[in-house]
Protein backbone atom coordinates (compact mmCIF):
# COMPACT_ATOMS: atom_id res chain seq x y z
CA UNK A 1 0.00 0.00 0.00
CA UNK A 2 2.65 2.19 1.02
CA UNK A 3 4.76 1.33 -2.14
CA UNK A 4 1.34 2.13 -4.46
CA UNK A 5 0.97 5.62 -2.94
CA UNK A 6 4.90 6.42 -3.05
CA UNK A 7 4.41 5.64 -7.08
CA UNK A 8 1.14 6.92 -7.51
CA UNK A 9 1.91 10.35 -6.38
CA UNK A 10 5.00 11.15 -8.75
CA UNK A 11 4.51 13.94 -11.43
CA UNK A 12 5.95 13.95 -14.66
CA UNK A 13 5.67 16.73 -17.22
CA UNK A 14 7.69 17.06 -20.34
CA UNK A 15 7.58 20.10 -22.60
CA UNK A 16 3.80 21.08 -21.79
CA UNK A 17 2.54 23.70 -24.18
CA UNK A 18 -0.96 25.27 -23.70
CA UNK A 19 -2.88 28.00 -25.74
CA UNK A 20 -6.24 29.01 -25.44
CA UNK A 21 -7.71 28.69 -28.74
CA UNK A 22 -10.46 31.44 -29.48
CA UNK A 23 -11.83 31.77 -33.42
CA UNK A 24 -8.69 32.08 -35.38
CA UNK A 25 -6.31 33.48 -32.58
CA UNK A 26 -4.61 31.40 -29.65
CA UNK A 27 -3.03 33.02 -26.40
CA UNK A 28 -0.54 31.07 -25.01
CA UNK A 29 -0.51 30.47 -21.46
CA UNK A 30 2.11 27.58 -20.65
CA UNK A 31 5.41 27.38 -22.64
CA UNK A 32 7.41 24.32 -22.36
CA UNK A 33 7.02 23.28 -18.78
CA UNK A 34 9.03 20.49 -17.35
CA UNK A 35 8.81 19.31 -14.49
CA UNK A 36 9.74 15.72 -11.96
CA UNK A 37 7.86 15.80 -8.81
CA UNK A 38 8.42 12.41 -6.60
CA UNK A 39 5.39 11.28 -4.42
CA UNK A 40 5.24 13.02 -1.08
CA UNK A 41 6.91 16.21 -1.85
CA UNK A 42 4.70 19.10 -0.93
CA UNK A 43 5.14 21.92 -3.85
CA UNK A 44 4.27 25.57 -3.70
CA UNK A 45 3.73 27.69 -7.10
CA UNK A 46 4.41 31.25 -7.28
CA UNK A 47 4.74 33.77 -10.35
CA UNK A 48 2.75 36.96 -11.26
CA UNK A 49 -1.21 37.15 -10.81
CA UNK A 50 -2.89 36.08 -14.07
CA UNK A 51 0.25 34.28 -15.58
CA UNK A 52 -1.50 30.48 -15.60
CA UNK A 53 -0.82 28.85 -12.51
CA UNK A 54 -4.48 28.24 -12.31
CA UNK A 55 -4.50 26.52 -15.66
CA UNK A 56 -1.25 24.72 -14.56
CA UNK A 57 -3.23 22.88 -11.73
CA UNK A 58 -5.84 22.21 -13.84
CA UNK A 59 -3.55 20.58 -16.72
CA UNK A 60 -1.87 18.20 -13.94
CA UNK A 61 -5.43 17.35 -12.74
CA UNK A 62 -7.22 16.74 -16.06
CA UNK A 63 -9.59 19.49 -15.82
CA UNK A 64 -7.88 20.62 -19.10
CA UNK A 65 -7.47 17.70 -21.75
CA UNK A 66 -5.82 17.38 -25.18
CA UNK A 67 -9.87 16.29 -25.91
CA UNK A 68 -10.48 20.14 -25.27
CA UNK A 69 -11.34 22.21 -28.38
CA UNK A 70 -10.92 25.57 -26.27
CA UNK A 71 -7.22 24.50 -25.78
CA UNK A 72 -4.41 23.31 -27.31
CA UNK A 73 -2.32 21.18 -25.06
CA UNK A 74 1.08 19.71 -25.85
CA UNK A 75 3.66 17.59 -24.45
CA UNK A 76 3.37 14.69 -21.83
CA UNK A 77 2.32 14.40 -18.79
CA UNK A 78 1.60 11.49 -16.53
CA UNK A 79 0.24 11.13 -12.82
CA UNK A 80 1.48 8.09 -11.21
CA UNK A 81 2.70 6.88 -14.32
CA UNK A 82 -1.11 7.67 -16.44
CA UNK A 83 -2.68 10.29 -18.47
CA UNK A 84 -4.56 12.89 -15.88
CA UNK A 85 -7.71 11.85 -17.36
CA UNK A 86 -6.83 8.78 -16.28
CA UNK A 87 -5.53 9.40 -13.09
CA UNK A 88 -8.93 11.21 -12.60
CA UNK A 89 -10.82 7.98 -12.92
CA UNK A 90 -8.46 6.31 -10.34
CA UNK A 91 -9.81 8.79 -8.06
CA UNK A 92 -6.51 10.40 -7.08
CA UNK A 93 -6.67 13.68 -6.80
CA UNK A 94 -8.17 15.91 -3.73
CA UNK A 95 -9.21 19.71 -5.73
CA UNK A 96 -9.30 22.63 -3.27
CA UNK A 97 -10.19 25.37 -5.19
CA UNK A 98 -9.75 29.10 -4.62
CA UNK A 99 -13.42 29.83 -4.06
CA UNK A 100 -15.19 27.42 -1.34
CA UNK A 101 -17.04 25.86 -4.03
CA UNK A 102 -19.76 24.63 -1.05
CA UNK A 103 -23.03 23.08 -2.07
CA UNK A 104 -25.38 25.31 -0.12
CA UNK A 105 -28.24 22.74 -0.31
CA UNK A 106 -25.99 19.80 1.82
CA UNK A 107 -24.67 20.81 5.37
CA UNK A 108 -20.86 20.98 6.18
CA UNK A 109 -21.03 17.02 6.64
CA UNK A 110 -22.59 16.51 3.58
CA UNK A 111 -20.58 18.27 1.56
CA UNK A 112 -17.40 16.88 2.62
CA UNK A 113 -19.17 13.53 2.03
CA UNK A 114 -19.34 14.23 -1.57
CA UNK A 115 -16.58 12.40 -2.72
CA UNK A 116 -17.41 9.47 -1.58
CA UNK A 117 -20.78 9.54 -2.79
CA UNK A 118 -19.22 10.63 -6.23
CA UNK A 119 -17.01 7.70 -6.00
CA UNK A 120 -19.63 4.95 -4.76
CA UNK A 121 -17.12 4.42 -1.99
CA UNK A 122 -19.66 3.27 1.02
CA UNK A 123 -18.01 2.31 4.00
CA UNK A 124 -19.47 1.95 7.90
CA UNK A 125 -16.46 3.97 8.60
CA UNK A 126 -16.62 7.13 6.44
CA UNK A 127 -19.06 8.60 8.89
CA UNK A 128 -16.42 8.37 11.28
CA UNK A 129 -13.65 9.40 8.85
CA UNK A 130 -15.48 12.76 7.99
CA UNK A 131 -16.20 13.67 11.62
CA UNK A 132 -12.70 12.98 12.63
CA UNK A 133 -11.63 15.44 9.18
CA UNK A 134 -13.89 18.14 10.80
CA UNK A 135 -12.39 17.83 14.35
CA UNK A 136 -8.81 17.84 12.67
CA UNK A 137 -10.02 21.43 10.92
CA UNK A 138 -11.77 22.54 14.30
CA UNK A 139 -15.57 22.90 12.70
CA UNK A 140 -17.03 20.06 13.97
CA UNK A 141 -19.41 21.96 15.58
CA UNK A 142 -20.84 23.13 12.49
CA UNK A 143 -21.25 19.19 11.17
CA UNK A 144 -24.49 19.87 10.59
CA UNK A 145 -24.60 24.09 9.67
CA UNK A 146 -25.23 25.17 5.94
CA UNK A 147 -22.53 26.75 4.21
CA UNK A 148 -23.91 29.87 4.20
CA UNK A 149 -24.05 30.21 8.07
CA UNK A 150 -20.41 29.86 8.07
CA UNK A 151 -17.59 32.88 8.00
CA UNK A 152 -15.51 32.73 5.04
CA UNK A 153 -12.62 31.08 6.97
CA UNK A 154 -15.10 28.08 7.83
CA UNK A 155 -16.08 27.28 4.29
CA UNK A 156 -12.04 27.31 3.25
CA UNK A 157 -11.77 24.41 6.72
CA UNK A 158 -14.88 22.32 4.75
CA UNK A 159 -13.22 22.78 1.02
CA UNK A 160 -10.00 21.24 2.65
CA UNK A 161 -12.05 18.62 4.45
CA UNK A 162 -13.36 18.01 1.61
CA UNK A 163 -10.50 17.54 -0.83
CA UNK A 164 -9.21 15.45 1.49
CA UNK A 165 -11.82 12.81 2.59
CA UNK A 166 -11.05 10.01 0.31
CA UNK A 167 -7.39 10.19 0.92
CA UNK A 168 -6.19 11.40 -2.95
CA UNK A 169 -2.61 10.80 -3.70
CA UNK A 170 -2.34 13.91 -5.03
CA UNK A 171 -4.04 17.79 -3.60
CA UNK A 172 -4.22 20.25 -5.91
CA UNK A 173 -5.12 23.53 -3.97
CA UNK A 174 -5.03 26.65 -5.50
CA UNK A 175 -4.53 29.62 -2.79
CA UNK A 176 -6.99 28.16 -0.44
CA UNK A 177 -5.92 30.90 2.18
CA UNK A 178 -5.67 33.67 0.32
CA UNK A 179 -8.81 35.33 1.72
CA UNK A 180 -8.08 34.18 4.85
CA UNK A 181 -7.01 36.58 8.25
CA UNK A 182 -3.47 35.85 8.66
CA UNK A 183 -3.58 34.18 12.41
CA UNK A 184 -6.25 31.06 10.38
CA UNK A 185 -4.11 31.40 7.57
CA UNK A 186 -1.32 30.44 10.04
CA UNK A 187 -3.15 28.26 12.02
CA UNK A 188 -4.18 26.37 9.08
CA UNK A 189 -1.01 26.00 7.18
CA UNK A 190 -0.07 24.15 10.49
CA UNK A 191 -2.87 21.96 10.01
CA UNK A 192 -2.22 21.12 6.14
CA UNK A 193 1.53 20.34 7.47
CA UNK A 194 0.57 17.70 9.51
CA UNK A 195 -1.83 15.62 7.13
CA UNK A 196 0.80 15.89 5.06
CA UNK A 197 3.14 14.74 7.63
CA UNK A 198 0.90 12.21 8.39
CA UNK A 199 -0.76 11.08 4.96
CA UNK A 200 2.33 11.85 2.22
CA UNK A 201 -0.11 13.49 -0.60
CA UNK A 202 1.67 15.32 -2.89
CA UNK A 203 0.68 18.74 -3.12
CA UNK A 204 0.73 21.40 -5.30
CA UNK A 205 -0.15 24.73 -3.70
CA UNK A 206 -1.15 27.68 -5.09
CA UNK A 207 -0.17 30.89 -3.66
CA UNK A 208 0.82 34.64 -3.35
CA UNK A 209 2.07 34.83 -0.27
CA UNK A 210 6.09 34.25 0.00
CA UNK A 211 6.18 33.56 3.58
CA UNK A 212 3.60 30.76 3.58
CA UNK A 213 5.58 29.60 -0.03
CA UNK A 214 8.43 29.39 2.11
CA UNK A 215 6.91 27.81 5.41
CA UNK A 216 5.12 25.00 3.78
CA UNK A 217 7.76 23.76 0.58
CA UNK A 218 9.67 21.19 0.18
CA UNK A 219 10.02 22.64 -3.83
CA UNK A 220 8.60 26.43 -4.77
CA UNK A 221 8.39 26.27 -8.15
CA UNK A 222 8.30 30.30 -9.80
CA UNK A 223 6.87 30.96 -12.88
CA UNK A 224 7.32 33.82 -15.20
CA UNK A 225 4.62 36.77 -16.83
CA UNK A 226 1.83 34.89 -19.22
CA UNK A 227 2.77 33.17 -21.11
CA UNK A 228 4.52 31.17 -18.40
CA UNK A 229 7.58 29.38 -18.38
CA UNK A 230 9.67 27.82 -15.48
CA UNK A 231 11.79 30.80 -13.72
CA UNK A 232 13.30 28.73 -11.47
CA UNK A 233 12.65 25.84 -8.53
CA UNK A 234 13.53 26.69 -5.15
CA UNK A 235 14.29 23.77 -3.09
CA UNK A 236 14.07 24.42 0.86
CA UNK A 237 16.60 24.64 3.36
CA UNK A 238 14.38 23.93 5.87
CA UNK A 239 14.04 20.07 7.56
CA UNK A 240 10.95 18.74 7.19
CA UNK A 241 10.37 19.66 10.90
CA UNK A 242 8.19 23.21 10.83
CA UNK A 243 7.16 24.53 14.01
CA UNK A 244 5.82 27.80 13.83
CA UNK A 245 8.92 29.73 15.25
CA UNK A 246 11.11 28.23 12.05
CA UNK A 247 10.04 31.62 10.67
CA UNK A 248 11.70 33.94 12.67
CA UNK A 249 15.26 31.75 12.00
CA UNK A 250 18.01 33.32 9.70
CA UNK A 251 17.42 30.17 6.82
CA UNK A 252 13.80 31.32 6.92
CA UNK A 253 14.78 35.17 6.05
CA UNK A 254 17.33 33.72 3.86
CA UNK A 255 14.63 31.97 1.57
CA UNK A 256 12.21 34.52 1.48
CA UNK A 257 14.63 36.62 0.59
CA UNK A 258 15.54 34.92 -2.48
CA UNK A 259 12.19 34.08 -3.46
CA UNK A 260 11.35 37.88 -3.44
CA UNK A 261 14.73 38.72 -5.25
CA UNK A 262 13.43 35.45 -8.11
CA UNK A 263 9.87 37.37 -8.35
CA UNK A 264 11.50 40.83 -8.08
CA UNK A 265 13.38 39.57 -11.13
CA UNK A 266 10.54 38.42 -13.21
CA UNK A 267 9.62 42.01 -13.13
CA UNK B 1 -43.54 36.31 15.93
CA UNK B 2 -41.86 37.60 12.43
CA UNK B 3 -45.45 36.51 10.51
CA UNK B 4 -47.34 38.49 12.93
CA UNK B 5 -45.31 41.15 12.51
CA UNK B 6 -45.76 41.11 8.98
CA UNK B 7 -49.30 40.42 8.71
CA UNK B 8 -50.48 42.76 11.14
CA UNK B 9 -49.88 46.08 9.25
CA UNK B 10 -51.00 43.85 5.97
CA UNK B 11 -54.56 43.22 7.56
CA UNK B 12 -55.15 46.53 9.14
CA UNK B 13 -54.52 47.80 5.62
CA UNK B 14 -57.50 45.91 4.40
CA UNK B 15 -59.77 46.50 7.20
CA UNK B 16 -58.97 50.51 6.65
CA UNK B 17 -59.73 49.85 3.20
CA UNK B 18 -62.93 48.20 3.47
CA UNK B 19 -64.41 50.51 5.87
CA UNK B 20 -63.11 53.40 3.58
CA UNK B 21 -64.98 51.59 0.75
CA UNK B 22 -67.99 50.97 3.03
CA UNK B 23 -68.41 54.75 4.24
CA UNK B 24 -67.90 56.25 0.55
CA UNK B 25 -70.63 54.12 -0.73
CA UNK B 26 -72.91 54.92 2.14
CA UNK B 27 -72.20 58.70 1.78
CA UNK B 28 -71.92 59.00 -2.14
CA UNK B 29 -75.35 57.22 -2.00
CA UNK B 30 -73.84 54.58 -5.17
CA UNK B 31 -76.66 52.33 -6.33
CA UNK B 32 -75.82 48.67 -5.21
CA UNK B 33 -75.68 47.92 -9.29
CA UNK B 34 -72.62 49.64 -9.59
CA UNK B 35 -70.70 49.12 -6.33
CA UNK B 36 -71.98 47.14 -3.52
CA UNK B 37 -70.98 47.38 0.39
CA UNK B 38 -68.40 45.41 0.96
CA UNK B 39 -70.78 44.24 4.27
CA UNK B 40 -72.97 43.10 1.84
CA UNK B 41 -70.71 41.09 -0.36
CA UNK B 42 -69.41 39.31 2.19
CA UNK B 43 -72.60 38.46 3.91
CA UNK B 44 -74.03 37.25 -0.04
CA UNK B 45 -70.83 35.13 0.55
CA UNK B 46 -71.50 33.16 3.16
CA UNK B 47 -75.48 32.43 2.43
CA UNK B 48 -74.28 31.62 -1.11
CA UNK B 49 -71.31 29.42 -0.37
CA UNK B 50 -72.90 26.26 -0.39
CA UNK B 51 -74.52 26.45 -3.33
CA UNK B 52 -70.44 27.91 -5.12
CA UNK B 53 -68.80 24.73 -3.52
CA UNK B 54 -69.33 23.36 -6.79
CA UNK B 55 -68.19 26.30 -9.17
CA UNK B 56 -65.05 26.55 -6.87
CA UNK B 57 -64.62 23.03 -6.66
CA UNK B 58 -64.51 22.57 -10.99
CA UNK B 59 -61.93 25.43 -11.27
CA UNK B 60 -59.70 24.25 -8.48
CA UNK B 61 -60.16 21.14 -10.32
CA UNK B 62 -59.12 22.81 -13.83
CA UNK B 63 -56.40 25.07 -12.97
CA UNK B 64 -54.56 22.05 -10.61
CA UNK B 65 -54.60 20.16 -13.51
CA UNK B 66 -53.44 22.86 -15.86
CA UNK B 67 -50.73 23.97 -13.59
CA UNK B 68 -49.43 20.02 -13.47
CA UNK B 69 -49.81 19.43 -16.74
CA UNK B 70 -47.85 22.66 -17.83
CA UNK B 71 -44.79 22.63 -15.05
CA UNK B 72 -44.72 18.74 -16.40
CA UNK B 73 -43.92 19.70 -19.77
CA UNK B 74 -41.85 22.84 -19.10
CA UNK B 75 -39.96 21.08 -16.87
CA UNK B 76 -39.14 18.00 -20.14
CA UNK B 77 -38.87 20.82 -22.54
CA UNK B 78 -36.19 22.77 -20.58
CA UNK B 79 -34.30 19.21 -19.65
CA UNK B 80 -34.45 18.83 -23.43
CA UNK B 81 -33.03 22.41 -24.04
CA UNK B 82 -30.23 22.66 -21.60
CA UNK B 83 -29.01 18.99 -23.39
CA UNK B 84 -29.57 20.07 -26.66
CA UNK B 85 -28.53 22.60 -28.74
CA UNK B 86 -29.84 22.13 -31.57
CA UNK B 87 -33.23 21.50 -30.45
CA UNK B 88 -33.00 24.88 -28.46
CA UNK B 89 -32.16 26.72 -31.29
CA UNK B 90 -34.69 24.82 -33.83
CA UNK B 91 -37.93 25.10 -30.89
CA UNK B 92 -37.15 27.59 -28.44
CA UNK B 93 -37.98 30.86 -30.44
CA UNK B 94 -41.58 29.07 -31.63
CA UNK B 95 -42.29 28.47 -27.63
CA UNK B 96 -41.49 32.51 -27.03
CA UNK B 97 -43.72 33.16 -29.94
CA UNK B 98 -46.33 31.31 -29.12
CA UNK B 99 -46.37 33.42 -25.62
CA UNK B 100 -47.10 36.46 -27.37
CA UNK B 101 -50.61 34.94 -28.89
CA UNK B 102 -53.27 36.35 -26.53
CA UNK B 103 -54.11 33.27 -24.32
CA UNK B 104 -57.85 34.55 -24.47
CA UNK B 105 -57.71 34.80 -28.81
CA UNK B 106 -56.46 30.45 -28.20
CA UNK B 107 -59.47 30.10 -25.64
CA UNK B 108 -62.40 29.94 -27.59
CA UNK B 109 -60.58 27.88 -30.61
CA UNK B 110 -60.23 25.81 -27.90
CA UNK B 111 -63.49 25.11 -26.79
CA UNK B 112 -64.41 24.75 -30.40
CA UNK B 113 -61.63 21.37 -30.30
CA UNK B 114 -62.47 19.88 -27.35
CA UNK B 115 -66.39 20.69 -26.66
CA UNK B 116 -67.58 22.36 -23.37
CA UNK B 117 -66.51 20.35 -20.36
CA UNK B 118 -62.91 21.12 -18.32
CA UNK B 119 -60.06 19.82 -20.43
CA UNK B 120 -59.95 23.14 -22.99
CA UNK B 121 -59.65 24.71 -19.40
CA UNK B 122 -57.26 22.52 -18.46
CA UNK B 123 -55.52 23.25 -21.49
CA UNK B 124 -55.71 27.09 -21.21
CA UNK B 125 -54.25 27.13 -17.49
CA UNK B 126 -51.52 24.42 -18.47
CA UNK B 127 -50.54 26.37 -21.46
CA UNK B 128 -50.53 30.08 -19.85
CA UNK B 129 -48.32 28.27 -16.93
CA UNK B 130 -45.94 26.92 -18.98
CA UNK B 131 -43.99 30.07 -19.90
CA UNK B 132 -42.68 30.81 -16.75
CA UNK B 133 -41.51 26.91 -15.74
CA UNK B 134 -39.96 26.83 -19.45
CA UNK B 135 -37.81 30.11 -19.06
CA UNK B 136 -36.62 29.50 -15.22
CA UNK B 137 -35.72 26.08 -15.64
CA UNK B 138 -33.45 26.74 -18.27
CA UNK B 139 -31.99 29.39 -16.11
CA UNK B 140 -31.66 27.30 -13.70
CA UNK B 141 -30.26 24.18 -14.91
CA UNK B 142 -27.74 26.71 -16.67
CA UNK B 143 -26.52 28.72 -13.56
CA UNK B 144 -24.76 26.20 -12.45
CA UNK B 145 -21.36 27.25 -10.95
CA UNK B 146 -18.10 26.64 -13.03
CA UNK B 147 -16.23 25.74 -10.48
CA UNK B 148 -18.56 23.22 -8.77
CA UNK B 149 -18.49 21.59 -12.36
CA UNK B 150 -14.96 21.13 -11.72
CA UNK B 151 -14.92 19.75 -8.47
CA UNK B 152 -17.52 17.45 -10.09
CA UNK B 153 -15.14 17.14 -13.04
CA UNK B 154 -12.10 16.54 -10.78
CA UNK B 155 -13.93 13.21 -8.86
CA UNK B 156 -14.98 12.05 -12.69
CA UNK B 157 -18.80 12.30 -11.78
CA UNK B 158 -20.94 10.83 -14.59
CA UNK B 159 -23.36 13.08 -16.49
CA UNK B 160 -26.01 11.71 -14.18
CA UNK B 161 -24.75 12.53 -11.30
CA UNK B 162 -23.98 16.02 -12.30
CA UNK B 163 -26.89 15.78 -13.35
CA UNK B 164 -28.92 14.57 -10.33
CA UNK B 165 -26.47 16.04 -7.26
CA UNK B 166 -25.90 19.55 -9.26
CA UNK B 167 -27.77 20.53 -12.12
CA UNK B 168 -30.66 20.01 -10.47
CA UNK B 169 -30.07 21.02 -6.91
CA UNK B 170 -29.12 24.23 -8.55
CA UNK B 171 -32.06 25.19 -10.47
CA UNK B 172 -34.43 24.36 -7.51
CA UNK B 173 -34.90 27.84 -6.67
CA UNK B 174 -35.66 29.03 -9.83
CA UNK B 175 -37.86 26.29 -10.81
CA UNK B 176 -39.68 26.97 -7.12
CA UNK B 177 -39.78 30.97 -8.18
CA UNK B 178 -41.51 30.22 -11.52
CA UNK B 179 -43.53 27.71 -9.76
CA UNK B 180 -45.41 30.22 -7.90
CA UNK B 181 -45.44 32.50 -10.78
CA UNK B 182 -47.31 29.65 -12.83
CA UNK B 183 -49.84 28.40 -9.89
CA UNK B 184 -51.84 31.80 -10.51
CA UNK B 185 -51.58 31.85 -13.63
CA UNK B 186 -52.92 28.93 -13.94
CA UNK B 187 -56.25 29.81 -12.03
CA UNK B 188 -56.23 33.25 -14.46
CA UNK B 189 -55.82 30.48 -17.56
CA UNK B 190 -58.56 28.37 -15.92
CA UNK B 191 -61.03 31.53 -15.37
CA UNK B 192 -60.36 32.93 -19.13
CA UNK B 193 -61.43 29.14 -20.77
CA UNK B 194 -64.91 29.24 -18.59
CA UNK B 195 -65.92 32.57 -19.79
CA UNK B 196 -65.31 31.14 -23.51
CA UNK B 197 -68.01 29.05 -22.95
CA UNK B 198 -68.77 26.69 -19.78
CA UNK B 199 -71.86 25.58 -18.07
CA UNK B 200 -70.18 25.58 -14.10
CA UNK B 201 -67.16 27.21 -12.61
CA UNK B 202 -66.37 30.31 -10.82
CA UNK B 203 -65.66 32.21 -14.58
CA UNK B 204 -69.32 30.59 -15.54
CA UNK B 205 -70.53 32.09 -11.96
CA UNK B 206 -68.85 35.75 -13.07
CA UNK B 207 -70.13 35.65 -16.94
CA UNK B 208 -74.13 34.69 -15.62
CA UNK B 209 -74.37 37.01 -12.80
CA UNK B 210 -72.30 39.76 -15.16
CA UNK B 211 -75.27 39.06 -17.84
CA UNK B 212 -77.98 39.62 -14.90
CA UNK B 213 -76.52 42.75 -13.75
CA UNK B 214 -76.03 40.91 -10.21
CA UNK B 215 -72.78 43.36 -9.22
CA UNK B 216 -73.03 41.66 -5.85
CA UNK B 217 -72.20 38.06 -7.10
CA UNK B 218 -69.49 39.07 -9.72
CA UNK B 219 -67.76 40.79 -6.37
CA UNK B 220 -68.64 37.05 -4.68
CA UNK B 221 -67.38 35.48 -8.03
CA UNK B 222 -64.06 37.76 -8.17
CA UNK B 223 -63.34 37.48 -4.37
CA UNK B 224 -63.56 33.84 -4.85
CA UNK B 225 -61.19 32.99 -7.85
CA UNK B 226 -58.72 35.81 -6.14
CA UNK B 227 -58.71 33.36 -2.87
CA UNK B 228 -58.19 30.13 -5.12
CA UNK B 229 -55.09 32.21 -6.67
CA UNK B 230 -53.64 33.12 -3.64
CA UNK B 231 -54.68 29.28 -2.08
CA UNK B 232 -52.60 27.93 -4.68
CA UNK B 233 -49.60 30.55 -4.25
CA UNK B 234 -49.08 29.76 -0.64
CA UNK B 235 -49.58 25.95 -1.01
CA UNK B 236 -46.50 26.12 -3.39
CA UNK B 237 -44.28 28.65 -1.11
CA UNK B 238 -45.33 25.85 2.11
CA UNK B 239 -43.90 23.35 -0.58
CA UNK B 240 -40.76 25.37 -1.68
CA UNK B 241 -40.00 26.12 2.20
CA UNK B 242 -39.86 22.05 3.13
CA UNK B 243 -37.83 21.33 -0.26
CA UNK B 244 -35.59 23.79 -0.73
CA UNK B 245 -34.63 25.07 2.61
CA UNK B 246 -31.42 26.87 1.62
CA UNK B 247 -32.62 28.91 -0.62
CA UNK B 248 -34.87 30.15 2.56
CA UNK B 249 -31.55 30.23 4.71
CA UNK B 250 -30.13 32.55 1.73
CA UNK B 251 -32.74 34.73 1.80
CA UNK B 252 -33.27 35.14 5.56
CA UNK B 253 -29.36 35.96 5.61
CA UNK B 254 -29.92 38.40 2.59
CA UNK B 255 -32.87 40.13 4.69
Amino acid sequence: MQQLRKTSGNLYLSHVNLSFINGKNSLPVLIDISLEISSGLFITVVGPSGCGKTTLLKVIGGLLTKNDKQISLKGEILVGGVEPSQAKFSRMFGFAFQNPVLLPWRTVSSNVKLPFELIGHNNTQDGEKILDLLKLMAILNFADAYPNQLSGGMQQRVNIARALVHDPSILLMDEPFGSLDELTRERLNCVLLNIHRVKQPTIIFITHSLTEAAFLSDKIIVLTHRPAKIKCIINSTLGPDRPINIKTSIYFARLVEQLRAELADIN
Amino acid sequence: MNLIRQTIPVVIFLILVLIFWEFCVYIFNIPEYLLPKPSVIFTKLFQSLSFLYPHIGVTALESFLGFLLGILLGTLLAIVFVHSKTLELSVYPYAIALKTVPIVAIAPLLIVWFGNGILPKVIVAAIISFFPVVVNTVKGLRSIDEEAFDLFDSLAASKWQVFIKLRIPTSLPYIFSSLRIASTLAVIGAIVGEFSGADKGLGFFILISSHRLETVDMFVGILLSSLLGITFFYAIALIEHYVVPWSRIISSEAE
